[in-house]
């Protein structure tokens, strides 16, 4: 049920699904019909979520850029709470130095999320959509060289360096002794390292754990326990890639209040600032990743929203007023963008918002005004650490001798059937062969040129023990069919291949290899 | 609920205001509003519905082999608040807090207990009081340790100034219950359903749904399918299998009346059309063909048909069985057989109307014909299974136990006892629900999913925290079409594949928890001219609008008092502001959709 206004007693009413098909409710006066409208929305508002009335001039925006908002508000890096010090959870984000936004709807007062802010006021200019964020706050929207890349942005290097968009995440991570000697009834292992113990020894505390405020790195000491059965020391090392800092340690107890240094939960910090190819979005659906934002991204998205609240922004900034960007307060007739622009000449800057700025490579003038304002924006939670992946040499599948998938196990991306038909068509064959075979199974096989078979070369027995070193090195290849060794010749195939055969003749299918030098 | 929120003038005043950052006296009224469907419904559960289901639990009857008649009847259940195991001799502070829970990744749960009676051959032995597991508490109701602190308090507790409860927390993680749309409680809905057509021969499309829901929130779906040959049958199901029986032996069952009586009730304003006249007349011949004459041989006759499927014990008659299944699967919101009786007689009315053209089908995908199903109310109903599924692995060992023993095996509080130590834990298939979202029911709980039941509460941030507890989602049922009407946001929910099925309540948006008593509203249409069954009826009924309230049919109100009638209710309506009353007697409803 949901409160609407009943006109004739002006009280709250409380309606149902089921009776509001059969009512008669205006969305506001204007649109009541006397005799026949019966109830009032209370504001134009209240169709939306609790999520969706905290965007701002949501009114102005193209539909999915409102639910796009809804969605990236949900991804945002901000303050889940603040019992960060009572809290387990796998992973927790914290923004650094949050703000609150100058321009908001009063739904954000309603709600006080003042209490748990999300993103930073930041100066954008539209340059080429590409946001150039500069201090604490402005974006330029300009289409500067010509070579920027939509949805991208730049990051003023003072703005970083006063910590703009910093934060850090907080992981978990339990630790049950119990659970690792695999004994249910007994206490096997506890915490400790060994006084005098080289491997420990200024890196772990008599307790067996690293103290607090310690720098981990991979491959460094962790922690350490203790064989009540075997009397033995083991030293556990950090294993991740990601250097983090011990922020604090839980020793957890069990039920019956016993059990005493069997289970703890370490909680590490792991620093993460701002850095080439992390994430950030207005609160307009206007997403981009760090290096540039370009006014092609304008016209087509049509957030006009966003140009408003980069207005407001500057005025608010200027002025030191909250404007209230609850949606449908302004209309046809007393447009915001009129509001603003007097507000902005008001406080001696130009009606439309922009201004005259300088090439940041010659320092040269640039010809054309640049929109600037200040919108909030929000730092999302995908962030390149997170995501990226590298490898030239590294961990390949037993199987097929190819590399394995999964960024976890440093494997490779797949270079799949369309990238392939990609490169046939560009008739790129060396890149095509570089990919498909030298950086994955490439592998030598003894082919009988004869019989075509890759499965019957063998090589001889090996020499016995006392003959001399030098048979080792004349052993030869023969085919077991042909009984000659004449005809056998090294090729260079995919690892897979010889396993493919090797299948095919357990199904009784014999490949014939015709092998001729070119 | 604060009514002036989206009217707020947003200011600054947090920059400059002394007292900022230290906890207030009270907490921020608004958000704990956000989480009130989930607090609301569990405490109704707690404080109502347990009592409600227990109440609705069918005695367990069964024979040992020395011939005793045993039955277990639950009187009483209860939830208590979460205190340290009984094991531990250290702890200062009984109590167990929400923040020690996540912090040593263990479930935050208290004490279920339930009292039962133990019969022997019809003789009551013993009251016994039995905590059969310990089950998650949902944090800030009535039987959480944090309920009623003020955010000073809180915060020495390790929680949030402003902790708005609302989740579980099984294994350190918090879990919320999804709200999920059902279709409406307890209306007759006129459905075009081609998957029917494959429930059997001569099956058609078309049929007339009804979910009924008894007063523990438990639910279960009746069809009345329309049948080429022209006749009607009613399918329900129990124990998650289905079954079909024609209506006209439910309604022989259901009244001792005759076929005349019934022949008027379903023909009264209708006696022009020949073809419907012939129809129920067919279905009238059908029964006497399997010579079913009075009510009680009807009933023997479901009885005898039944009693396989049912678990009821050997020594009742076909006709009991009979009474069982007419109480346990037909129209299961009404308690009263001629209630049973009326509404059937309307549902087969609108279903030959709908079938000839005369209505309209209704859509499933209106937010007018859906209701929320809230997490308490979800959480009652696995409650009062899983209890019901203690009761028969208790009765199950008693028998294992007696089988070993052969025809010595007798039920003393010390066999008793005994057989306790061997019943299933209520507790662990309850956290199992929470911790995977997926339902193990034996009924299936009348609903149209068994998996996602239960998502984490992720803290990401403020914005994803909040909205997991005003999600609402759609299921597969209601895929064809998305719309919202003000009750669900427009505008929020996620793209790809949930899109639209994945909805966010409006900020304002209340949900009903509470079922209000509607007693004097019967009285009340009465005195406002509708004519009730046992009256003679207000004229012919093709004159008349049938009137239905909470799913029960009263009787007739004739259309030349229709238009005032609706005026004067109107009149009412308006006085019940604020008292919330979801008021499901619709009479505007039946004026567009006359039968």
């Amino acid at each position: 049920m949901r409160p609407v206004k009943n006109l004739a007693l002006d009280t709250t009413e409380m309606i149902g699904s089921f009776e509001q098909v059969y009512m008669d409710i205006c969305i506001n006066q204007n649109e009541a019909i006397p005799g026949v409208t019966t109830h009032e929305e209370f504001s134009e508002i209240r169709m939306l979520s609790s999520l969706a009335c905290l965007t701002p001039y949501s009114d102005c925006n193209q539909s999915p850029r409102n639910m796009y908002q809804c969605q990236m508000g949900k991804q945002t890096m901000g303050t889940p709470c603040h019992a960060y010090k009572y809290r387990a959870d796998n992973k927790l984000y914290r923004i650094q130095t949050p703000q609150s936004p100058m321009v908001r709807p009063g739904m954000h007062d309603h709600y006080d999320v003042d209490n748990y802010p999300m993103g930073t006021n930041a100066v954008v200019a539209v340059i080429s959509y590409t946001a150039y964020i500069l201090t604490n706050a402005v974006v330029a929207v300009i289409s500067y060289t010509g070579y920027d890349m939509e949805d991208a942005m730049i990051l003023n290097k003072s703005a970083f360096d006063r910590g703009f968009a910093h934060g850090s995440i907080y992981k978990s991570e339990l630790i049950d002794l119990r659970k690792k000697a695999q004994d249910k009834y007994r206490t096997v292992l506890v915490f400790g390292s060994k006084a005098g113990d080289k491997r420990t020894e200024g890196k772990l505390d008599p307790d067996g754990l690293p103290p607090i405020g310690t720098y981990l790195q991979d491959g460094d000491v962790y922690y350490s326990f203790y064989n009540l059965q075997t009397g033995e020391y083991r030293v556990e090392r950090y294993r991740k890639s990601e250097p983090s800092y011990v922020d604090h340690i839980k020793i957890i107890g069990n039920d019956t209040g016993t059990g005493d240094m069997e289970k703890v939960c370490i909680v590490l910090r792991i620093v993460r600032n701002p850095i080439v190819g992390d994430k950030f979005s207005s609160r307009h659906g206007q997403k981009g990743i760090y290096i540039i934002f370009n006014p092609h991204g304008y016209p087509s998205r049509m957030t006009i929203g966003m140009m408003i609240e980069s207005m407001a922004g500057k005025s608010a900034a200027s002025h030191g007023h909250c404007y209230d960007a609850t949606p449908f307060k302004y209309t046809e007739d007393q447009p915001p963008i009129d509001y603003m622009g007097k507000m902005l000449n008001a406080a001696g800057y130009n009606y439309y918002g922009t201004e005259r700025l300088y090439s940041g490579v010659d320092g040269r003038e640039l010809e054309a005004d640049i929109f600037i304002g200040i919108v909030y924006y929000q730092r999302l939670r995908h962030m390149v650490s997170d995501k990226f992946q590298v490898r030239t040499t590294g961990p390949i599948d037993q199987v097929t001798h190819q590399p394995v998938k999964g960024r976890k196990r440093g494997g490779g991306i797949r270079f799949g059937e369309m990238e392939r038909d990609a490169l046939i068509s560009h008739g790129s064959a060396f890149l095509l062969q570089d990919r498909l075979l030298n950086c994955s199974d490439s592998s030598l096989a003894h082919v009988c040129k004869k019989c075509g078979s890759i499965l019957s070369p063998y090589m001889d027995r090996p020499p016995s023990a006392n003959a001399a070193v030098s048979a080792e090195q004349e052993r030869k290849w023969s085919c077991s069919i042909c009984k000659q060794t004449n005809s056998i010749e090294l090729i260079k195939v995919p690892y897979v291949f010889k396993y493919l055969v090797a299948e095919l003749a357990a199904i009784n299918i014999k490949v014939n290899l015709d092998i001729q030098a070119f | 609920m604060t009514e002036t929120g989206d009217r707020i003038q947003p200011s600054f005043k947090n920059l400059t205001h002394k007292d900022y950052g230290r906890p207030n006296d009270k907490q921020h009224m608004p958000l704990q509003e956000l989480t009130r469907p989930h607090v609301d419904s569990f405490n109704y559960m707690l404080e109502e519905g347990l009592g409600k289901a227990v109440q609705l639990i069918y005695p367990v009857e069964f024979a040992l082999p020395n011939g005793d008649r045993i039955s277990f009847t639950v009187l009483d259940a209860n939830v208590y608040k979460p205190v340290v195991s009984q094991s531990n001799k250290t702890s200062v502070n009984l109590k167990v807090y929400p923040a020690e829970c996540r912090q040593r990744f263990v479930t935050y749960k208290g004490n279920f207990q339930i009292t039962f009676v133990w019969k022997i051959n019809n003789k009551p032995q013993d009251t016994v009081e039995r905590t059969i597991g310990e089950i998650p508490i949902m944090v800030k109701s009535k039987r959480c340790n944090l309920q009623g602190l003020s955010p000073k308090e809180l915060v020495k507790h390790g929680e949030e100034a402003e902790e708005m409860g609302g989740y579980f927390i099984v294994n350190g993680l918090e879990k919320v219950i999804r709200m999920l749309i059902m279709p409406r409680r307890n209306y007759a809905m006129c459905m075009i359903r081609p998957s029917w057509r494959s429930r059997g021969k001569q099956y058609t499309e078309y049929g007339v749904q009804i979910k009924c829901v008894r007063q523990d929130q438990t639910g279960m779906n009746n069809v009345l399918h329309y049948l080429s040959n022209g006749s009607a049958t009613i399918g329900f199901g129990y124990l998650k299998e289905l079954f079909y029986v024609p209506v006209m032996f439910i309604l022989k069952g259901l009244m001792n009346v005759t076929d005349k009586y019934i022949y008027d009730q379903l023909v009264n304003g209708k006696e022009d059309d020949s073809f419907y006249k012939g129809c129920i007349v067919f279905m009238l011949r059908q029964a006497l063909t399997e010579d079913l004459t009075t009510q009680t041989k009807v009933l023997q006759y479901i009885g005898s048909k039944f009693r396989i499927k049912l678990p009821l014990p050997e020594w009742y008659s076909d006709e009991e069985v009979g009474q069982f299944l007419i109480r346990e699967c037909i129209c299961i919101h009404l308690e009263n057989n001629t209630d049973k009786f009326n509404l059937l007689i309307f549902m087969i009315r609108k279903l030959f109307a709908f079938s000839k053209g005369e209505c309209a089908a209704e859509s499933a995908d209106s937010p007018a014909n859906q209701e929320l199903l809230l997490g308490g109310h979800l959480y009652l109903a696995v409650l009062k299974e899983k209890i019901e599924a203690w009761l028969i692995s208790l009765k199950a060992t008693i028998l294992r136990n007696a089988k070993t023993k052969e025809g010595t095996y007798k039920l003393t509080s010390k066999t008793l006892e005994d057989a306790f130590r061997h019943t299933a834990d209520v507790g662990k298939s309850v956290e199992y629900l929470l911790s995977t979202g997926n339902l193990i029911s034996r009924s299936g709980l009348g609903l149209m999913q068994t998996s996602g039941l239960a998502v984490v509460a992720d803290k990401l941030n403020f914005y994803r925290y909040l909205s997991h507890f005003r999600s609402v989602h759609r299921g597969a049922f209601f895929a064809e079409m998305r719309t919202t009407a003000v009750f669900l946001c427009p505008v929020h929910t996620p793209d790809g594949a949930p899109c639209g099925l994945l909805n966010h309540m409006t900020a304002f948006c209340q949900a009903v928890n509470i079922q209000y008593p509607t007693a004097h509203l019967y009285k009340l249409l009465i005195s406002l001219g509708v004519t009730p069954f046992d009256a003679p009826p207000p004229g012919n009924l093709k004159d008349c609008f049938p009137v239905l309230l909470d799913g029960r049919h009263m009787g007739y109100l004739h259309s030349s008092i229709a238009k005032k009638s609706r005026t004067e209710i109107e009149g009412y309506e308006s006085q019940r502001f604020e008292t919330g009353s979801n008021n499901d007697g619709d009479m505007s409803d039946s004026q567009d959709r006359i039968c």
